[in-house]
């Protein structure tokens, strides 16, 4: 299955202290907590159109949107820089959540409606509810370790598979087999560092591209 | 299939549950949202208390660019093999190694029939456990 699209997201344990600058200011002048909690600026948000990545830091996350993954490579090698950069500019807070989402999309030469009535052979037992079905998709949460990984996959069409994407692909099948993998680990205040966010990324990646490899060999077309 | 909703927890939380009247049960009643009352990976989201991974943030500043210099791995790592000129640091990041050539097969068969000369001439074998074993009874140094 080809990979369409990367959304890498940390999420904070605490606001990030940017967007709580009066908070800060307050606490260096009078050494105590500010009296009524303000609420922070509004998070930040950068579209690079020519990289398709939109880039967004808010007091909550910081997360890196990509649309254009020529390899796994380029993709852990983007996200990393940006990563580098924001943090050389604001210290990241310890972490609650990481997680890296990726969409994957194999075009199909079955119409629709084969698609479907594939996949339900593949995945359903021959229940009535399943063989009336127009249409299906199927989530599967597994473990990897101390990750989760929550497999979302079923066939779509065009008008749909476009609607999933930040970013527009420039040639989207008719019909594809879809498949979302969110790879993620929640975690209690954790430090984050270079090394730990690029095997996390990279793991990620080889980890939902086998995943895409398993069930695009499921529903080889003979 | 129906797709994934990139969707916070405060987003869902602001989807108010409307109040209507219900003339049959004589008494109102509320009539819950969809998320409130299918399993929450109706919706897409993962059946775990947390939220999918998202890039959703809440209002924030809009800036667009049309590009951004960005140092790639690839731009600062040069791969310089002579016997594969057209091996790129791509390729063996992602695992593809050049098949050897023929002369690097000639000298691997080379070192190879070296190595197995030298293993014969010095009589070289494996000293498994029964050999030990069987030396320590008959009180032999040695191979056999």
């Amino acid at each position: 299955m080809n990979l369409l699209q990367v959304i890498v997201e940390v999420r904070h344990s605490t606001p990030l202290k940017l967007f709580r600058p009066y908070e800060e200011l307050y606490r260096s002048l009078t050494g105590k907590e500010l009296p009524e909690k303000q609420s922070p600026l509004p998070g930040f948000e950068l579209t690079v159109s020519e990289k398709q990545m939109r880039i967004i830091v808010d007091p909550r996350r910081t997360a890196i949107a990509l649309g254009d993954i020529p390899n796994i490579g380029y993709c852990v090698d983007n996200i990393m820089t940006v990563f580098r950069r924001i943090s050389e500019f604001a210290k990241l807070p310890p972490l609650s959540r990481i997680g890296e989402r990726s969409y994957w999309v194999k075009e199909s030469k079955l119409d629709f409606d084969e698609l479907v009535s594939a996949y339900k052979e593949k995945i359903y037992k021959p229940i009535n509810i399943a063989g009336e079905a127009i249409d299906v998709g199927t989530s599967f949460i597994l473990a990897s370790g101390e990750y989760k990984a929550n497999l979302t996959f079923g066939p779509m069409e065009s008008p749909q598979l476009e609607s999933q994407f930040v970013f527009k692909p420039p040639k989207l099948p008719e019909v594809a087999m879809f498949l979302d993998v969110d790879y993620s680990l929640n975690m209690e205040q954790k430090e984050i560092t270079e090394r730990m966010l690029r095997d996390f990324v990279n793991t990620g990646l080889n980890y939902a591209s086998e995943q895409s490899k398993r069930i695009e060999s499921l529903f080889k077309e003979k | 299939m129906r797709g994934p909703v990139l969707m916070s927890a405060e987003e869902i939380e602001k989807i108010d549950a409307p109040v209507v009247s219900d003339n049959v049960l004589s008494s109102p009643y509320i009539a819950f949202g969809l998320q409130s009352w299918v399993p929450q990976s109706y919706q897409w989201r993962s059946i775990e208390p947390s939220t999918p991974t998202t890039f959703d943030g809440q209002q924030p500043m809009l800036f667009e660019i049309d590009t951004v210099d960005l140092p790639l791995a690839t731009q600062r790592w040069k791969i310089d093999l002579p016997e594969h000129p057209r091996v790129t640091f791509d390729d063996l990041r992602a695992g593809k190694w050049p098949k050897p050539t023929k002369e690097e097969l000639e000298a691997r068969s080379k070192a190879l029939q070296l190595g197995q000369d030298v293993r014969d001439k010095l009589d070289i074998r494996p000293l498994t456990t029964a050999t030990i074993v069987r030396q320590l009874r008959e009180g032999k140094e040695g191979r056999d």
